[in-house]
């Protein structure tokens, strides 16, 4: 384990991070059971800071939260079922291990990423950064997930609250020379390209105005722009 | 800054004072089975804190007020997602309710604002202390605070009772990240020591 990652555990711990790093600390915790023990340890002591500010609340409050819950629907533990109610809580968790997969789609395209990095300035990269955590974070996020014939998946998150989406592309099968692929979105009757990648593995912030219901890939050579999709790779349904 | 490993925080398995982790645990399960007369009755036990915490982080009584009902019930909606082997029930319900505080605070106002706001105003050490009443378990807490360096302090009590990020706290601090980073983590071991405080 590496000590700069560890010395992130208190601010973890008190929940004082973005959720990018949330997402990377808790990869870091999954593989470091002793991490996980101290982390739990001192949310336990960060919680402890709560007894110091105790004050009693108006008395009404009691009888309006209990109203409140006869009327409120709880949530089952976690499952995989996609017809479950999408509570903030459960797209919390989905937006976590989408963050991570975003970081760890970062680290394995390194080479990608530092090409990325040499032309874009820190200020807009920054803002790329907070905005593809809005959308992670956001209540409405949906998430889709498709594999991809030939081995990867991809993965997208929208909101349409937001109007943006994020396209994650982890290890698909590595793109002839001159090649790349094409992100898009598909509304009816219409194609969008909304970014390109030079490698199986990466992402892509996009924005998505009309709510599309598709989303695609397609691998296209780079020499030729295109207005249409010509390989696709993969579609992805969003709605 | 670690104490020495023989410090005794595994006195800690007896509950401090004062302290209900048991049985809070216990009433979450109940809870996520439905059972209202256990959320009636963890809300008796957490409403205070929970209501405290959201109204040191919101700063407006009917706005905490708000916060802390949404809470609440979050906390009854989402009962059966709490995973009691990966931290304390007390730790869960809390996240939920700073959460819901530091989103109302960043919907309320740009956050440049806010760190503009709070740096001329935040005191919140002094303030925590002031308010502070009696209670075995406040004491506890009270003293322990007392034993972290000040910037040990400041850095916990900022980000936890501020909402603010660690990285907006060496913002308001004008002290360089990976010093906040590291005095967060040195000054919760040491209090997590001094409290006694062990988990599984």
């Amino acid at each position: 384990m590496s000590p700069e990652v560890h010395t992130l555990a208190g601010a973890y711990a008190l929940d004082a991070v973005n959720d990018i790093e949330r997402a990377e600390f808790a990869r870091h915790m999954a593989q470091c059971p002793a991490c996980a023990q101290e982390v739990a340890e001192l949310q336990a002591t960060a919680a402890r800071l709560a007894d110091m500010v105790a004050v009693a609340p108006p008395a009404w409050m009691r009888g309006a939260v209990l109203g409140q819950i006869g009327q409120t629907r709880q949530v089952g533990p976690w499952r995989r079922d996609a017809g479950a109610p999408a509570g903030q809580a459960r797209w919390r968790r989905v937006a976590v291990a989408v963050a991570a997969a975003v970081v760890v789609a970062a680290g394995a395209g390194t080479f990608a990423v530092q090409e990325e990095h040499r032309v874009r300035d820190a200020r807009a990269a920054a803002a790329e950064a907070s905005t593809i955590a809005a959308v992670l974070g956001a209540r409405d996020a949906r998430v889709r997930s498709e594999p991809v014939t030939g081995g990867g998946q991809v993965k997208v998150v929208v909101s349409d609250a937001l109007r943006e989406g994020v396209a994650v592309l982890s290890d698909l099968p590595t793109l002839a020379a001159g090649h790349s692929y094409q992100l898009w979105l598909l509304p009816p009757g219409q194609t969008v390209n909304v970014g390109v990648l030079r490698s199986g593995t990466g992402r892509q912030l996009f924005t998505d105005r009309h709510g599309a219901p598709t989303f695609a890939v397609s691998e296209e050579q780079v020499t030729t722009p295109v207005t249409t999709p010509g390989t696709v790779v993969q579609k992805v349904p969003l709605l | 800054m670690t104490p020495p490993r023989d410090s005794p925080r595994h006195l800690g398995s007896v509950p401090a004072p004062g302290s209900a982790a048991p049985e809070l645990d216990d009433l979450l399960r109940r809870v996520a089975r439905g059972d209202e007369a256990a959320f009636g009755a963890l809300y008796d036990q957490v409403a205070p804190r929970v209501f405290g915490l959201v109204k040191r982080v919101v700063r407006d009584s009917a706005q905490a007020e708000e916060v802390t009902q949404e809470a609440l019930v979050e906390v009854w909606r989402t009962a059966a997602r709490y995973d009691a082997s990966r931290g304390s029930a007390a730790g869960w319900l809390f996240t939920i309710a700073r959460r819901r505080a530091i989103d109302r605070v960043r919907s309320e106002q740009a956050a440049a604002d806010r760190i503009r706001r709070t740096a001329t105003q935040e005191v919140p050490f002094d303030e925590v202390v002031e308010e502070a009443t009696a209670r075995v378990e406040q004491q506890q807490v009270r003293r322990c605070l007392k034993g972290l360096t000040e910037l040990q302090r400041e850095a916990i009590t900022m980000a936890y009772y501020g909402g603010h990020t660690y990285r907006e706290v060496a913002e308001l601090l004008d002290t360089a990240l990976p010093t906040i980073k590291t005095r967060t983590r040195d000054g919760l071991i040491r209090l997590r020591d001094c409290l006694g405080v062990s988990f599984g």
